[in-house]
């Protein structure tokens, strides 16, 4: 079963309402539209937390770098989450369809893993959030932008979400890809391969393909050039018969 | 080792190297460093002085020092250096090169190659770039104006410029794109072939420019002239910018000629121009910068059958990737075994290919089971299908799949045209039977006797037994594999075919009649064919099935001279259908529609078996008390030759009649309850047709009349109905069983085969099988049959013969005794003799009509011979569908008319008399003829419904009591045939036998047109007839009693 995160069903965004909830609504709106006009960039992590540029227009306009603290820390379970994701290949196809798979909130709602906030995030966002902005209250409307920029962006790709925990999804897919390869040739050096044949017939056909590259695309039909200026050419002179 | 040895191994590497330099800004001009090794193969080295000479020769360099082992050359040099040696070298693509170099040597060749191909197609537009850009931004330039969704083009300002003016491949070629990919895939991997991590952009983007040189420069070498569209075409008259012709003149004048040509002109309108021809190319991003091979790849799926002699009989499929245009192919396992996530599939390096193939997969996944389960578990490279799920898996996720656009590789295993599947019979004589019967009878062979036979299933022309059918069928591997290739057998709709072949194990004898039965059901069903083969000693059982299973043909037999009338030809027709099923001992069943003459086909067979001297007994008819009349009337009109006994009534006596030889009737008639009461006598009885009329009242094998005409022995059976015996399906099983047992199965079978599926769509392919297998042993004709309304008169009459019941006959003789001893001696006094002879006259027709109209007391129908047989007429004609009139006289029986038709039929019929006010008569009327009276049926006095109403509506007349006068008569069977009417009217005319009815009935038919004369519309003529003419006609002559037995 897979929900397609789309406009308003948005899975990540309705688990941080506990948390927009607390910060003031002038900063939230603008932070969201920001957020949503493209302004936030470079989004990288550094030490505990996510920075990224937050570049803003209207009168304060300006670019800030902004600091998000991670919900927590799991950049020493890195490999643990990549074996995860090597067992459940169809989570990593709903990540790259932007589906989130109900299977996978379950596991991580039962593993208590913590992707999601809980009462104590708005707290902790208070107080290690910085932004280089000159406003008063201390999650200015900067670092709000860069929060709804990482929940867009795990709605739309759900492995995202690690993000919040420290994880790079590259990196993840990376390992989580390794992992598979590993459990593969593991297997695979007690049992042969039954698709030994079919894989000789690859390489045959490759061979042939590199010698006859031209003749691959021999059958491509011409097609009328693109754009104002047309090149005539000699053949055509000549095949026209003046 | 010879110098030629040595010279192979040397070829075996290329040594040839290049190294770009490409050019930094737009104006200037392209450098390579083409190299090569130190100790060149004899060929190679033969190779390179011929392709250097040429390019000495056409001026591209000026000298070759061939130690020094570099070649500085421009980009025209290069190319033809390159065209030179690829002419001379076959193997330049194919030899594994010494370095990366060496790898971009052979990328360079392929690059042009393509760019040969890009121009021969025309695949390009003309370009320019800012003179001053360096060659990163000039391709950046192309991927921003292609997507770019407005004429802003922000590299280069809308002031005047200097361009460089270039032919560019458009990319618009998804084959030619993919093969971009692979050359640059070619130009990245490392020398033992496996993937490296990550694109190498630079390289990239230099052999993207490489392309756009060699275009550039080929289109240069063949071009004659450039031509503005926008002027060119005249399709349509457009005011130009300011300075735009210039530009766009000076951009043309730079297109020809020698390369790297500026010109002068204005940012934004070359922009525009550049933009305009970008829109349809491939340059965007999204396609030019795409390394996972989404473009030119999907998923495919490939079913392997198990190995011929495995123990496994699961089938699997393997998940591969496929190239869409040029057939590349590798497993999905070999993905999950790269350790990064950089694949080399066919000539490509697909960099992270998942992020299109897991969402494909995912796709798949939801239309198949086994793939969703399979992709729930780490690395899915493939999946098991159970042999059972493999039809299943072919009929229903394949096509889907196939719609989802993933190409499926699979045996050919589902039948397609020209392959076929079909159970064969092969039918053998049982070897007791053939020793037995051997010479003994033509007529060994009949529809009861057992055959042997024996059946195998044939796919194409391989044949497959039925034991190794039974294997198959038990370890569910519903395949085989015929010439090389595996087939699916459709399994099920063999078992179905079989099953009435006995199923799988059953002992392979049955009878013939069963045999025929299973073609039959068969025969129809177009997936799998039966095909029967005889054995020679078998061919008269071939025969018997011919004439059972094909839709009866038979010979046509002559009417026997005895008979006395013509028959129809399609009475002509039944009589030989039933002469044919006797020659093969089937039973019949006669369902012709009421009135189309039954009786005389049984006639016209009774009497040709007689004159043939095949008659074996004596025949029994058993009818309805109420059709004896009927019957005795025919069999006096067309058949006076047979002799007949009718054992029927208090004083029945049937030994005497039926003797050995001669002296014995031809004929037994008896009714239903007499058989019952006389089953032991009758049963001792040498039947030899055994006729059973109305044989709707054996369609309860519960019933005893049922129990008792099966205990009767007989050589031929013959039911005849005339009721729509389709609509009663149950019942049809229990007349043929009495006809032929077993024929229809047993009632469960027959129940759950064909009754449950004709019921739930009486037009679909059970109600066929139905017809198919019924169509030899049941004739059935319809009225509105086209070839039978031909032969049937616009309008005719039957005279539906009623007994009296005792109560009718006492009353009928009192009356008749009355008159008798009061007109002779009151003659000339007190009532005139006239006015008694009219007033018995009357009362004797309503004795007739029902006695209650006489002597009061209940109206039941029981008291009537005459109503009960109207009740029973009735009830088939409304069960036909069609409607009747019904006229009587007496506006008394009008009345008992109504009660009782509303207590068989359930509605009330309206009755219209001279008593109703004439708008009352109207609505009747109308009502009846639009159907909005629920009844069928309409009761209306003779006078009353004589003149002027249209009721088409019915097609059947009943005239209940007789009206003397014809034309009266007529007059009223007029109200239902006259213009409008689309159906064929049949008048019923009700006589009670042995009554003045039949008598007066005889007059006037005999003497139609001279009885009109007589007769002159008014009774008077009877009140002329002297003493003992009329005690001759009204005497009740010595007849049959309706006995109450059948109460």
């Amino acid at each position: 079963m897979n929900v397609k995160s789309k406009g308003r069903a948005s899975v990540v965004e309705n688990a941080w309402k506990v948390v927009l909830k607390e910060a003031d609504k002038s900063r939230a709106r603008k932070g969201k539209q920001d957020a949503k006009s493209g302004a936030v960039s470079n989004v990288r992590t550094h030490d505990g937390g996510i920075v990224a540029s937050v570049k803003t227009t209207g009168p304060e306009r300006g670019t800030f770098q902004v600091f998000l603290p991670w919900l927590a820390d799991y950049t020493g379970h890195r490999l643990d989450v990549a074996k995860w994701l090597a067992r459940r290949p169809d989570w990593i196809a709903a990540h790259f369809t932007g589906s989130w798979d109900l299977d996978f909130v379950q596991f991580v709602t039962d593993n208590q893993l913590n992707l999601f906030p809980d009462e104590t995030t708005w707290q902790k966002i208070e107080h290690e959030s910085k932004c280089t902005c000159s406003d008063w209250q201390p999650v200015c409307a900067h670092v709000l932008a860069l929060l709804y920029h990482l929940l867009a962006s795990a709605d739309a790709n759900p492995l995202n979400i690690f993000q919040f925990v420290g994880l790079s999804v590259d990196e993840l897919l990376d390992e989580a890809h390794r992992e598979s390869a590993r459990m593969v040739m593991a297997e695979q050096s007690e049992e042969r391969d039954v698709s030994l044949t079919a894989h000789s017939l690859d390489d045959t056909q490759e061979a042939s393909a590199r010698r006859d590259l031209r003749a691959l695309i021999a059958h491509v039909e011409p097609v009328a050039p693109n754009g104002r200026l047309v090149p005539q050419f000699i053949v055509e002179r000549v095949g026209d018969g003046r | 080792m010879s110098g030629e040895d040595m010279d192979d191994n040397q070829r075996a590497t290329l040594p040839f190297c290049l190294e770009f330099l490409v050019r930094d800004t737009g104006d200037q001009e392209d450098k390579a460093v083409f190299s090569w090794s130190d100790e060149l193969a004899q060929s190679d080295e033969a190779h390179l002085r011929a392709a250097v000479e040429r390019l000495l020769l056409h001026g591209y360099i000026t000298e070759f020092h061939e130690d020094t082992r570099t070649l500085h050359l421009n980009a025209a040099a290069l190319i033809q250096l390159l065209t030179n040696l690829r002419e001379m070298d076959e193997s330049l693509l194919t030899r594994a090169p010494s370095s990366a170099k060496g790898r971009l040597f052979q990328q360079a060749v392929a690059a042009l190659s393509l760019a040969e191909e890009i121009v021969r197609t025309r695949d390009i537009f003309a370009g320019a770039f800012v003179a001053s850009f360096t060659v990163e931004a000039c391709l950046q330039v192309l991927r921003e104006a292609a997507s770019a969704a407005d004429d802003v083009m922000p590299q280069w300002g809308s002031g005047n410029g200097t361009f460089v003016g270039m032919w560019v491949p458009a990319w618009s070629i998804p084959e030619f794109c993919s093969l971009r990919l692979s050359i640059l895939s070619g130009v990245q991997g490392s020398l033992d072939g496996s993937a490296t991590l990550s694109p190498d952009a630079l390289l990239y983007s230099t052999l993207d420019w490489w392309m756009l040189v060699c275009v550039d420069t080929l289109v240069r070498k063949q071009l004659f002239d450039v031509a503005d569209a926008t002027t060119s075409s005249g399709q349509s008259y457009r005011v130009m910018y300011r300075g735009e012709a210039d530009v766009i003149e000076a951009w043309c004048v730079a297109l020809k000629g020698a390369v790297g040509k500026t010109f002068p002109g204005d940012g934004w309108l070359v922009a525009r121009t550049m933009r305009q021809a970008l829109q349809n190319s491939g340059w965007k991003a999204s396609n030019m910068d795409d390394y996972s091979g989404r473009n030119f790849y999907t998923l495919s799926f490939q079913l392997i059958p198990p190995p011929v002699d495995s123990t496994v009989a699961d089938w699997r499929l393997i998940y591969r990737v496929k190239h869409r245009y040029f057939g590349w192919t590798k497993p999905l396992a070999d993905w999950w075994r790269q350790p990064e996530r950089v694949w080399m599939v066919g000539q490509d390096m697909l960099v992270e290919p998942d992020v299109w193939m897991l969402p494909l997969l995912r796709e798949a996944a939801k239309v198949s089971r086994e793939i969703r389960q399979s992709f729930a578990l780490s690395a899915p490279s493939g999946c098991e299908i159970a042999a059972d799920d493999v039809y299943t898996f072919l009929t229903e996720s394949v096509p889907s799949l196939r719609a989802l656009g993933f190409s499926i590789d699979a045996p050919n295993v589902l039948r397609e045209n020209g392959s076929s599947v079909r159970v064969r019979v092969r039918v053998k004589r049982p070897k007791s039977e053939s020793r037995r019967m051997n010479g003994i009878s033509q007529q060994w062979f009949d529809a009861n006797r057992l055959v042997d036979f024996d059946w195998s299933v044939v796919i194409d022309n391989q044949e497959i037994s039925r034991e190794e059918f039974a294997k198959l069928v038990a370890n569910q591997t519903p395949f085989v594999q015929v010439e090389g290739s595996w087939r699916l057998i459709p399994v099920d709709e063999i078992l179905r075919q079989v099953e009435e072949l006995g199923g799988i194990d059953k002992p392979l004898s049955t009878r013939v009649l069963d045999l025929s039965r299973a073609i039959l059901m068969s025969s129809e069903t177009a997936q799998v064919p039966v095909q029967v083969e005889y054995q020679e000693e078998a061919l008269p059982i071939e025969h018997v099935i011919q004439v059972l299973t094909h839709a009866s043909n038979p010979p046509l037999v002559t009417t026997p001279p005895t008979f006395r009338g013509e028959l129809r030809h399609y009475q002509q027709f039944g009589f030989s259908w039933l002469m044919h099923l006797r020659s093969i001992g089937c039973g019949a069943c006669l369902a012709d529609d009421m009135g189309l003459g039954k009786t005389v086909q049984v006639l016209a067979y009774l009497l040709a078996l007689r004159e043939r001297g095949e008659q074996q007994g004596t025949h029994l008819l058993i009818c309805p008390t109420s059709l004896l009349p009927n019957w005795r009337a025919e069999l006096a009109k067309f058949a006076p030759d047979l002799s007949v006994y009718v054992h029927h009534g208090s004083h029945r006596d049937l030994s005497p009649h039926v003797r050995a030889g001669e002296s014995g009737v031809h004929l037994v008639m008896t009714t239903y309850a007499t058989l019952v009461r006389d089953v032991e006598l009758l049963k001792e009885l040498n039947v030899d047709a055994l006729i059973v009329d109305e044989a709707q009242n054996i369609k309860n094998v519960d019933t005893k009349q049922a129990q008792a005409i099966r205990m009767i022995q007989a050589n031929h059976r013959i039911a005849l109905t005339g009721t729509p015996i389709e609509n009663r399906l149950e019942e049809l099983w229990a007349l043929m069983d009495f006809l032929n047992p077993g024929y229809l199965g047993s009632p469960s079978w027959f129940r759950k085969t064909l009754i449950e599926g004709t019921l739930q769509n009486p037009s679909g392919d059970t109600a066929t099988k139905l017809q198919v297998l019924l169509r030899p042993v049941l004739l059935r004709r319809r009225k509105s049959d086209p070839e039978i309304q031909t032969e049937l008169p616009e309008k005719w009459e039957v005279s539906e013969r009623a007994l009296l019941t005792a109560e009718q006959a006492a009353m009928y003789q009192a009356m008749v005794d009355q008159l008798f001893t009061e007109i002779t001696p009151l003659q000339g006094g007190g009532m005139s003799r006239r006015g008694q002879i009219l007033a018995t006259l009357v009362r004797l027709k309503q004795i007739c009509d029902h006695p209650c109209l006489v002597a009061g007391g209940r109206p039941s129908v029981q008291r009537s011979g005459k109503l009960r047989q109207l009740l029973e007429l009735l009830q088939t004609v409304v069960d036909e569908g069609e409607s009747a009139l019904v006229f009587t006289q007496f506006r008394d029986m009008g009345e008992i008319l109504c009660d009782t038709i509303e207590a068989s039929l359930g509605v009330r019929p309206q009755f219209l008399h001279g008593g109703l006010s004439a708008a009352t008569r109207g609505k009747i009327v109308d009502d009846f003829q639009q159907g909005k009276d629920p009844s069928p049926v309409l009761i209306l006095s003779l006078r009353a419904g004589g003149v002027g109403l249209n009721l088409t509506r019915a097609n059947h007349v009943f005239h209940f009591d007789r009206w003397w006068n014809p034309a009266v008569e007529d007059q009223a069977t007029d109200r239902a045939y006259r213009i409008g009417q689309t159906k064929d009217v049949q008048v019923h005319k009700m006589i009670c036998t042995g009554t003045l009815e039949e008598r007066i009935d005889d007059l006037i038919t005999s003497k139609r047109e001279l009885s009109q004369a007589i007769v002159g519309g008014t009774n008077e003529w009877v009140t002329e007839l002297d003493d003992d003419a009329l005690r001759e006609l009204f005497t009740l002559s010595e007849q049959n009693i309706w006995e109450e037995e059948e109460a």
